[in-house]
């Protein structure tokens, strides 16, 4: 099918054009190609100035999450004849756009980091392993699928007028380890969280959950925190 | 604001602050308001026409203690939700300091005068106001 | 325009209404505040408040309290239990019904008042 394909560009050392712009490429695509084929495409026969990440192209590295018509998703998991023949490509919103699709990460890992995304137990470690019931490991399991994208942070709409809320996807890892039995920094995760910029700024709009391309129910395990912050503080 | 390499970092900047009672609070006045607020306007705006709300009725009615006690509770709570609301709005969308702060100055202080106002008016009303 | 879904239209509404109910109420504590005043100076504002677009304003008041009440409780649900956030679409339906109930009752006793002028 032909696709009428509208990318946002933008190249900071495009001399005299350095605000972002609107281009329109015609290209040929199967319905089941992905937005990642048809973005290659582009890249390779149209126009190989254009910038975007991608590298696994499997939906697991979480390199390539862009605002496809409208909404937030990964270009590799995207079926062209899930979009029309009509599709808009924008780099994901809230974070500086360093050229055409590709943004600069740096805040989004700085609110990560802040989370303490990593197993703490300073206890010493049994003869055998750290046994957990399914129970235990159930409470815990949505948070494990993330895949640190980055589409549901950019899809909040507090995120994008208020960099300094440390977003869904920071508050989703910070719950991996919070709700881990065998973990034991989950006071500190949560006097991290206790703040205005950590859970307090969720006013769940649900964008993160219908952004996610694992299927993370993110405003639920939010509500699930702040939860955990009041009955801790109580 | 929360920039940290370490967790050490987070630590260090994070400290108490009031957002976890303000959370609750909003939920807690948000229900009790309801029944207020939605009472208030089904006996003003439903039950009669707010035309006959006539300085003489006014004052007849808020001259009683029972609705100045009920008036008084919702005009309380219902300042401290909505301009806790205005806060939450302010520090969404305003993010230039100076700026922040001469909105929350201006917001504080013009509903603190208004609050003062009301409160004023709710417990100045007596019937030897209609005298006169 | 990002093309999200119920949950953030919710939230919009939310915010807008109650912005809008907080400067009501501002403006509504002043007016009655004016009976400090005297009865003069209470009767010429109640007198501009009877123009009619006013009284149709009143309508929409209630329409917003109604919305930012009910959606408020359904965000507490959601807070507040382990089930809300699974339902939250419906809930917010409900929300939107139980508001255009109330704003059509509301239009239906205030409106012929309106008509009439009394």
């Amino acid at each position: 099918m032909q696709l009428k394909v509208k990318i946002r560009r933008y190249d900071p050392e495009r001399p005299g054009k350095d605000r972002p712009y609107w281009q329109e490429f015609a290209v040929e695509a199967e319905p089941g190609d992905r937005l990642l084929d048809v973005l290659n495409q582009v890249k390779w026969y149209h126009d190989p100035t254009l910038a975007f990440r991608r590298s696994c192209a499997h939906g697991v590295c979480g390199s390539d999450a862009m605002l496809i018509n409208g909404r937030n998703r990964l270009a590799c998991k995207t079926l062209v004849r899930d979009l029309g023949d009509r599709i808009t490509v924008e780099p994901i919103r809230g974070l500086k756009v360093e050229k055409d699709l590709i943004v600069d990460m740096e805040p989004f890992f700085d609110s990560y980091r802040a989370v303490m995304p990593y197993f703490v137990n300073d206890e010493p470690p049994p003869a055998g392993e750290r046994l957990q019931s399914i129970e235990e490991r159930q409470q815990f399991d949505a948070g494990t699928k993330c895949i640190l994208c980055a589409a549901c942070t950019t899809s909040c709409p507090i995120f994008w007028v208020n960099g300094n809320y440390l977003g869904p996807a920071a508050i989703v890892q910070a719950h991996r380890f919070i709700f881990d039995s065998r973990d034991r920094a989950a006071a500190t995760r949560l006097a991290v969280l206790n703040q205005n910029v950590g859970v307090w700024r969720c006013r769940t709009a649900y964008n993160c959950t219908e952004a996610c391309p694992r299927g993370i129910p993110v405003t639920q395990l939010i509500e699930e925190v702040k939860r955990a912050v009041m009955f801790q503080n109580a | 604001m929360i920039r940290a390499r370490r967790y050490q970092d987070a630590r260090a900047q994070a400290r108490s602050n009031p957002e976890l009672a303000w959370w609750v609070f909003m939920r807690v006045s948000g229900v009790v308001l309801i029944f207020l607020v939605l009472g208030h306007i089904y006996m003003t705006f439903l039950l009669t026409s707010e035309l006959q709300a006539s300085y003489s009725v006014v004052v007849n009615q808020l001259a009683q203690p029972v609705w100045k006690i009920y008036d008084w509770l919702m005009l309380t709570l219902a300042m401290l939700h909505g301009v806790n609301g205005a806060r939450y709005s302010i520090d969404d969308y305003v993010q230039k300091v100076s700026r922040r702060v001469w909105t929350k100055t201006l917001v504080y202080g013009l509903a603190a005068l208004i609050y003062v106002l009301g409160t004023m008016g709710l417990f100045i009303i007596s019937k030897a106001m209609l005298a006169g | 325009m990002y093309r999200a879904r119920e949950g953030q239209w919710a939230f919009a509404l939310h915010r807008i209404s109650g912005l809008l109910i907080l400067l009501y109420l501002l403006i509504h504590v002043v007016s009655i505040s004016l009976v400090l005043f005297g009865a003069n100076a209470f009767t010429v504002l109640h007198d501009i408040y009877g123009f009619w677009l006013f009284r149709v304003g009143l309508i929409a008041v209630t329409g917003g309290v109604l919305y930012h009440g009910f959606n408020g409780l359904r965000v507490a649900i959601m807070d507040f239990t382990g089930w809300g956030t699974a339902v939250q679409r419906q809930l917010w339906y409900g929300v939107l019904a139980i508001s255009l109930i109330g704003l059509l009752i509301t239009a239906w006793v205030v409106v012929p008042r309106i008509l009439a002028g009394h």
